[in-house]
């Protein structure tokens, strides 16, 4: 049997690599990095479309801070798989360096560089970098903006509210004009503005991409050539019951740390982000992220993938998160292999026209 | 007295590519293997200077490439928040298991660039540093305590994470006033080093010793016997304890690492060796 539907081929990437040492299982960063190398060289092998690091700041456990340098040793050690950002906190960074910075994992890949970028939410993090959280926004548009100058034009000028450059020239220039940017989030604004730029998009699902479909048109662009993606938390293992019940655990430790940690959601009600000091609350949203997650033997993970592709006719990418800190690579690797043996082929096309 | 190599300049000018990175890589890993104790890569080479960062995603590919020898980064500091090259640099301390020297340079010509690049060496210096830290200077205060940032607005410190490998991770100054290890970017006359290395030497009297005062050199392996003179001379007379080899426009870069590993670096590590052997390598 097969999910995917006649002309519709799903690419299959992985993620989110944050070497986090946390508190549940702590571990010496320098092999958390290794292991990301090796962990990559390994999704390269299994055919894997994209590999995504994942960036936050200060935080306790050393969550990755500088996604495109870890993304320069990762594409160092492979030569297929395309490398990226998911996502780089655009707004906490100044736009000519990440340009740069861009720009030079894009030569070191060969043109393998993907820059994903997100508007982030952790209030400690704005505020170390001496940024107003309630100028996100207003930054991202802004930064988007000079990192397209910077890469596709040799000289240029730009005055903005929080970026002013005046006859700059930005080297090096990247080996893709331009490197191909995805937005992530799910806010309505979020959605709006890939539309309007006719830039990818990760993480929304459902209603989100028809409105990204509709924006498009109505800013006069095509949306058939950008990446609309599907998928979410994916754990594959031989073991049903195994899998089911640890990962279930893990992943409620997770984002309830996270979550807790962060204020990640914001009470509609209040208007005011929920810490832990809101158990109640805080239980409702990490028990709704844990359901979602897709769990199982490879063909559990199967169907349930394929009713959110099913629901998603708009998406042309999966994306799976199958990297949780503190579970080790051996079933990390497990996890990679049967997802990509027994689950991926089912959504490529070479599988239909057999 | 050790040895760096650097492979000078990267033509990225038309976009650079793939194989230039990967000639970057060749020569660090031939480095490696003909004994140098690190290689170099300097943001002025990648990008002609700006805000920097393009030196330090290179160098983890060096990192990703190589095993055992150091990885020395010279990046501008203090053009923008010196936050991002504190995480850049530590997250590449991890990337290359503890192998980092961050070689840091005042940015030139920007008004007040000097003042911004000390606020910006102090804050580097607490972000390495064991625990959260405070900063308050002109130019940068950590955290911010803006009033719009909600519950941020309160913070008292902030932690930089992942910290480096290395407890203490080497931070070499491109300037002679730091009370730190100094690196010199010789041009064609030596008298520039001679007094920012005297004036280094006073700074940290009485005790200089066993501190990093290297010096970066072009050389032209083609004169070997003039080049070995010329680096007595910098060690006897200058203190100079670490030479950073950068061949001469022209010269063919893996020719001089080999050259260069056998001939002018066992004159300044191998003691004892039969002298005899020199006529035959020489």
């Amino acid at each position: 049997m097969t999910a995917a539907e006649p002309g519709r081929s799903l690419e299959f990437s992985v993620g989110l690599w944050g070497m986090q040492s946390f508190k549940h299982a702590p571990r010496h960063h320098v092999d958390l990095y290794r292991e990301m190398v090796e962990d990559a060289c390994y999704a390269e092998a299994l055919g894997f479309s994209h590999f995504w690091l994942t960036e936050h700041h200060f935080w306790y456990d050393g969550y990755c801070p500088s996604l495109i340098v870890g993304a320069a040793a990762v594409a160092a050690r492979t030569s297929r798989m395309r490398v990226g950002t998911s996502m780089l906190l655009l707004p906490l960074h100044d736009p000519l360096r990440v340009a740069q910075a861009a720009a030079m994992a894009d030569i070191v890949s060969g043109g393998r560089f993907d820059l994903g970028v997100a508007v982030g939410y952790r209030h400690a993090e704005f505020d170390a970098f001496g940024v107003a959280r309630s100028d996100r926004g207003a930054r991202m548009e802004e930064a988007l903006d000079v990192l397209h100058l910077a890469w596709t034009t040799d000289r240029f000028s730009y005055h903005g509210r929080f970026f002013d450059y005046e006859d700059v020239s930005v080297a090096p220039k990247p080996l893709q004009r331009p490197i191909p940017i995805w937005i992530g989030g799910w806010a309505e604004p979020v959605v709006r503005r890939a539309a309007r730029r006719g830039l990818n998009l990760m993480g929304p699902s459902g209603d989100a991409l028809r409105l990204y479909h509709d924006t498009a048109r109505e800013a006069g662009r095509d949306p058939g050539g950008v990446t609309l993606t599907v998928g979410g938390d994916v754990w594959v293992e031989d073991d049903e019951e195994a899998a089911q019940a640890e990962m279930t655990s893990l992943l409620r430790y997770l984002y309830h740390e996270q979550l807790g940690g962060w204020g990640f959601f914001t009470n509609p009600v209040t208007g005011q982000p929920v810490f832990f000091d809101q158990p109640a609350i805080l239980n409702n949203i990490v028990e709704a992220a844990v359901s979602a997650a897709m769990i199982g033997r490879p063909e559990t993970v199967a169907e349930k993938l394929r009713q959110r592709v099913a629901m998603n006719p708009l998406a042309n990418h999966v994306f799976c998160r199958v990297r949780f800190d503190s579970v080790p690579q051996v079933r990390l690797h497990r996890c990679m292999e049967l997802l990509a043996k027994e689950v991926m082929p089912q959504f490529q096309k070479a599988a239909v026209a057999q | 007295m050790k040895f760096g190599f650097s492979p000078g300049r990267v033509d990225l000018s038309a976009g650079g590519s793939r194989e230039s990175v990967a000639g970057i890589i060749g020569l660090a890993r031939l480095a490696q293997e003909s004994g140098f104790d690190s290689v170099w890569l300097d943001e002025e080479d990648f990008s002609g200077g700006g805000p920097g960062a393009a030196a330090l995603v290179a160098a983890a590919a060096v990192a990703a490439r190589t095993s055992a020898i150091r990885i020395g980064v010279i990046v501008p500091l203090g053009l923008t928040h010196p936050i991002y090259a504190a995480e850049d640099f530590a997250v590449l301390d991890n990337i290359s298991a503890g192998r980092v020297i961050a070689a840091l340079r005042p940015p030139s010509g920007a008004a007040g660039a000097a003042a911004r690049f000390e606020e910006a060496l102090e804050v580097c210096l607490r972000a390495w540093a064991p625990g959260p830290f405070r900063f308050r200077g002109e130019h940068f205060r950590i955290p911010a305590n803006l009033p719009q940032n909600g519950p941020a607005a309160a913070l008292a410190q902030v932690s930089v994470t992942p910290k480096p490998a290395q407890p203490r991770l080497p931070v070499w100054i491109l300037a002679a006033r730091f009370a730190l290890p100094i690196v010199i970017p010789a041009g064609e006359s030596l008298e520039p080093a001679r007094s920012a290395f005297g004036l280094h030497r006073e700074l940290l009297a009485p005790e200089p010793v066993g501190s990093p005062a290297a010096l970066m050199r072009d050389v032209d392996p083609a004169h070997m016997e003039a080049l070995i003179q010329e680096t007595e001379r910098c060690r006897d007379e200058m203190g100079v304890n670490y030479l950073i080899c950068r061949p001469a426009r022209g010269t063919d870069a893996a020719q001089a690492i080999a050259l260069l590993s056998r001939c002018l670096v066992p004159e300044f590590r191998m003691y004892g060796y039969p002298r005899e052997l020199r006529s035959l390598t020489l």
